[in-house]
């Protein structure tokens, strides 16, 4: 049976600087992901695990090796190409929301959507917000909100254009705990909502469990894969 | 409201701060472009002011390696009063050999200059050269070590200082130039015997026309006729 993969990634590497300062951030990752799996990547500070989702989703261009997500062949894609396969296809969550100051909570879940050229783009917007519990809050500045609201925000922004990927880099990293869980809670609700595969980086074994499948990554490769369809340990490279 | 204006409408609530580069780089702009208008301007209003002071007359015409026909010249003549300058590059010397230096040379008539004023230094001997004297710009006297009353050589001739160049009003607009002026008369360029066959010199007929007259037709009808 023909698996459907929203990820097939092969021999991947990422090499940064020059000369004598050239870092080998990622050697070798070969990862399959099946579409709508929920993926947890775990792995030490510096194993590579932010590089390999900027990869992933089309803001690092891979040194070596084959990208294709959501059908599209990343590393044949210019910039332009780059952007316009992220729009509408991939949602991006980060741990420090980065949230547009000058822009209102409706603006901020509105502005992909207008860039996608939506008419409908903050009817959407409105009902992402209304969803994520934030109804009444949408005219407010990020300044004006906590950094749980500002989260739901970026959820919310991530999911409204109703992407195939999700990708979350350690988006509890600035919050309490109790924020932190029911962010989390409403990460996982929205994108089951959206039938969106997602892939989270985290240093939390609690919310790798609530993932399909994890994978751990070391020294730019990945060492451990849960899946039952698992890779070969050695990532190669 | 297209879209990158409302995106940009929006950036702006964070005040105008981030724009500061912006304002710099517009201030420079304009400040340059503003000097560039404000010497053109300058410049411009300069030729109009002094324009047949630095071309020499209301018309110039010139003919390389020989001088104007007697045909020519009286078609000149038709128009206006005329005064021929003859420019060419030659070698001034000490007499001793000691120095030498590439000036321009410059043969004048009585009519000379049109426009404006031939003025020497305070101390020159004569207000203007005569037969084998030269006028020369105080560049040569300097690197030559010559003064007033002395002689200097320019090709065949031995040329008598009797002035140093103050004001030479057609100066500027012979463009440019690869040495200082030697101004003699026509006698003295004849004295230096380098207006000969095969000789690298220029021959300029200015013309200056009747008060009121306009140049157009009258270099029209030079065109056509010539």
């Amino acid at each position: 049976m023909t698996q459907d993969y929203v990820i097939d990634a092969a021999a991947v590497t990422l090499s940064l600087g020059s000369g004598a300062g050239r870092v080998e951030i990622l050697r070798g990752i070969d990862l399959r992901i099946a579409r709508g799996q929920s993926v947890a990547l775990l792995g030490p500070s510096g194993s590579g695990k932010s590089s390999l989702m900027a990869v992933l989703a089309g803001l690092e261009r891979a040194t070596s090796g084959s990208v294709n997500v959501a059908g599209k062949d990343f590393t044949a894609l210019n910039e332009d190409g780059l952007a316009r396969a992220r729009r509408g296809h991939i949602g991006i969550v980060l741990q420090a929301f980065h949230l547009l100051p000058t822009m209102t909570a409706l603006e901020n879940v509105a502005v992909p959507l207008e860039l996608a050229g939506r008419n409908d783009a903050f009817a959407t917007a409105s009902a992402e917000l209304e969803a994520v519990g934030l109804g009444h809050r949408l005219t407010h500045y990020p300044a004006q909100l906590s950094g749980g609201e500002q989260q739901r925000v970026a959820i919310a922004r991530a999911t409204a254009p109703g992407p195939d990927l999700i990708f979350a880099d350690e988006p509890t990293g600035n919050l309490d705990a109790a924020t932190g869980h029911s962010i989390l809670d409403l990460l996982f609700e929205r994108r089951t909502q959206a039938g969106a595969t997602l892939l989270v980086i985290t240093h939390d074994p609690a919310l790798a469990a609530r993932c399909e499948r994890v994978l751990e990554m070391q020294d730019g490769k990945i060492v451990k894969d849960s899946a039952a369809e698992s890779l070969p340990l050695d990532g190669g490279g | 409201m297209n879209l990158p204006l409302r995106l940009a409408l929006r950036d702006l609530r964070g005040g105008l701060a981030g724009l500061r580069l912006l304002a710099i780089c517009l201030f420079l702009g304009v400040a340059a472009l503003a000097g560039v208008g404000s010497l053109s301007s300058a410049i411009l209003s300069e030729l109009n002011a002094r324009g047949q002071s630095i071309l020499g007359g209301d018309i110039q015409v010139s003919v390389s390696q020989r001088e104007a026909t007697a045909e020519e010249r009286s078609a000149f003549e038709a128009a206006g009063r005329v005064s021929h300058v003859t420019r060419m590059r030659a070698m001034a010397a000490r007499t001793d050999g000691a120095e030498s230096l590439l000036v321009e040379l410059k043969g004048v008539d009585s009519a000379y200059p049109l426009y404006g004023n031939l003025r020497m230094q305070p101390g020159a001997l004569a207000p203007r050269p005569s037969g084998e004297s030269a006028a020369i710009g105080p560049e040569i006297a300097e690197r030559l070590r010559v003064g007033i009353g002395d002689t200097i050589r320019v090709g065949n001739g031995r040329l008598r200082v009797i002035g140093l160049i103050a004001e030479e009003p057609d100066r500027v607009g012979q463009g440019f130039t690869l040495g200082a002026t030697v101004l003699v008369d026509r006698a003295g360029l004849t004295a230096t015997g380098l207006v000969q066959p095969g000789s690298l010199y220029s021959s300029h007929y200015r013309i200056r026309l009747p008060a009121g007259a306009v140049p157009e037709p009258v270099t029209e009808r030079l065109k056509a006729g010539f």
